[in-house]
């Protein structure tokens, strides 16, 4: 951090976003690196008290003067949770990818964050879609805040928390609905504040899905056909280029809905228990962010007891799926408070 | 399946493991593996009585007033979760909690639900156990 908070501001391309409850600024040694995180981070469109500040030096080996990132010693094995316990005793939190090693601190304490890569992009490949992740998830733990692995979908404001494994249908729910008059600030990582009302807000513009489910959804966009898969087959394309009005940057959460992909007739809602709403929302929300992970299962543990839940049993028609799930969120939801 | 030491008193195995009850059904994580776990039946309850200091004798002796033919399945489960490091013994004891257990031990006998879908997200060793190809957190399919 030193290192990196000596190194001349000449070099380094600097950028203020003004996110969900945060002002973040960051150095960014490589403009394509930025230049990602301008396409993909979302400028808040409303004023509220800020929560917090954060500083982050995004550096990487292709920068001048900058050395490449340590390799952890192999043969010393390693363990994610001790690495975070001895980080957390210094009130810091890390992360360490392996594969291109790269390395991302941040002091709890300072609000200030490094990273360092082998490369200009040497992110780790989940990370393009949600850069800084880590540094936005531990600012906002450090506030009570969460960073929360769900999808979202809303209508007038009034919104539920999409929760579930991968491929249980979360993004291509949240694809029905955006494209058929809901509203949604995310289908993946979203901000998640648990005050007198829960409230999610966007911080994410990327949607993601396959080219199938895109085309599937009624998604015929030329970005469709140019744009390149990720790592796990998913295409991301920015919210806004398949709705105009793209992400909402906020709403009010009022239930938890577990989506199944079932090929039934008709979409169907039924009322669930608050322990299988947990299990599908809290360790995969607990396990995807690493650092402050009791403080975490205890947040998403009190939202699930806020929270009516609902199992979603899908149909295969997008136009019928978001028409349930909004008489949902204006009817039964509301009813089920 | 070792058998649990029925007279000594457990505590949850904290940090590395936490538990949250959802009106009666309890839902564990173990933080140090990504596992984590349900509780059905009467499990969720000898889980409270073991967090609230009861050795795991009297929860027995309790059941076996009420349950008799639970009485082996639980002692299957509080092996079954000492095996699993959510529960260590107590280094100190935490003080009396010898009155009775007032419990009808209604419902199905105790079972434990292991999930470990997402245990390769912290558990698998990044640096060995990776798919080279496709890299962290998906691990490399068993030879």
């Amino acid at each position: 951090m030193r290192a990196a908070k000596a190194y001349p501001k000449g070099r380094l391309v600097r950028r203020e976003f003004r996110l969900a409850r945060i002002d973040m600024t960051v150095w960014f040694a490589s403009k394509a690196f930025a230049d990602l995180c301008d396409r993909t981070l979302v400028e808040r469109k409303y004023e509220e008290p800020l929560a917090t500040r954060a500083q982050i030096y995004a550096m990487d080996a292709e920068a001048d003067g900058w050395e490449p990132p340590a390799r952890w010693n192999e043969e010393a094995g390693f363990s994610s949770r001790e690495f975070d316990r001895i980080l957390a005793e210094h009130d810091r939190r890390g992360f360490y990818h392996h594969d291109a090693p790269s390395w991302q601190f941040y002091d709890r304490v300072d609000a200030v964050g490094v990273q360092t890569l082998p490369t200009k992009l040497g992110i780790p490949p989940w990370e393009f879609g949600s850069p800084l992740r880590l540094f936005l998830h531990w600012a906002y733990a450090a506030v009570g805040m969460r960073l929360t692995h769900a999808a979202t979908l809303g209508l007038n404001g009034r919104g539920a928390l999409i929760a579930g494994a991968s491929g249980s249908g979360k993004s291509g729910t949240t694809l029905a609905g955006l494209l058929n008059g809901l509203d949604s600030v995310g289908d993946d990582y979203v901000l998640v504040e648990d005050g007198p009302s829960l409230v999610a807000h966007s911080v994410f513009a990327m949607l993601k899905q396959d080219r199938e489910g895109f085309r599937r959804a009624g998604v015929a966009i030329a970005e469709l056909d140019a744009a390149e898969v990720n790592w796990r087959g998913k295409i991301e394309l920015d919210a806004s280029k398949l709705c105009a009005k793209g992400l909402a940057s906020r709403m009010e959460i009022h239930a938890l809905l577990l989506p199944e992909i079932a090929r039934s007739r008709r979409t169907e809602v039924e009322k669930i228990a608050s322990h299988e709403a947990a299990l599908a929302l809290a360790p995969s929300a607990v396990f995807q962010l690493p650092g402050d992970a009791t403080e975490g299962f205890r947040f998403f543990a009190d939202i699930v007891k806020r929270l009516p839940a609902f199992r979603v049993k899908l149909s295969e028609d997008p136009v019928e799926i978001a028409g349930t799930i909004g008489s949902f969120l204006e009817g039964t939801g509301r009813n089920a408070d | 399946m070792t058998a649990a030491d029925t007279s000594c008193k457990y505590e949850i195995n904290a940090p590395d493991v936490v538990s949250e009850d959802f009106t009666g059904q309890i839902v564990i994580l173990n933080l140090a593996n990504g596992h984590y776990f349900s509780l059905a039946g009467i499990a969720s309850r000898i889980w409270t009585l073991i967090l609230a200091g009861h050795a795991p004798r009297s929860i027995l002796i309790s059941i076996q007033a009420k349950r008799p033919e639970l009485v082996e399945q639980s002692m299957g489960f509080l092996a079954r979760i000492v095996e699993l490091n959510l529960v260590r013994a107590r280094e100190a004891d935490p003080g009396d909690t010898s009155s009775a257990i007032d419990e009808a031990w209604s419902g199905d006998g105790p079972e434990i639900q292991v999930y470990d879908d997402l245990a390769e997200l912290i558990f698998a060793d990044p640096i060995h156990d990776v798919d080279e190809r496709e890299g962290w957190p998906a691990p490399r399919q068993p030879r």
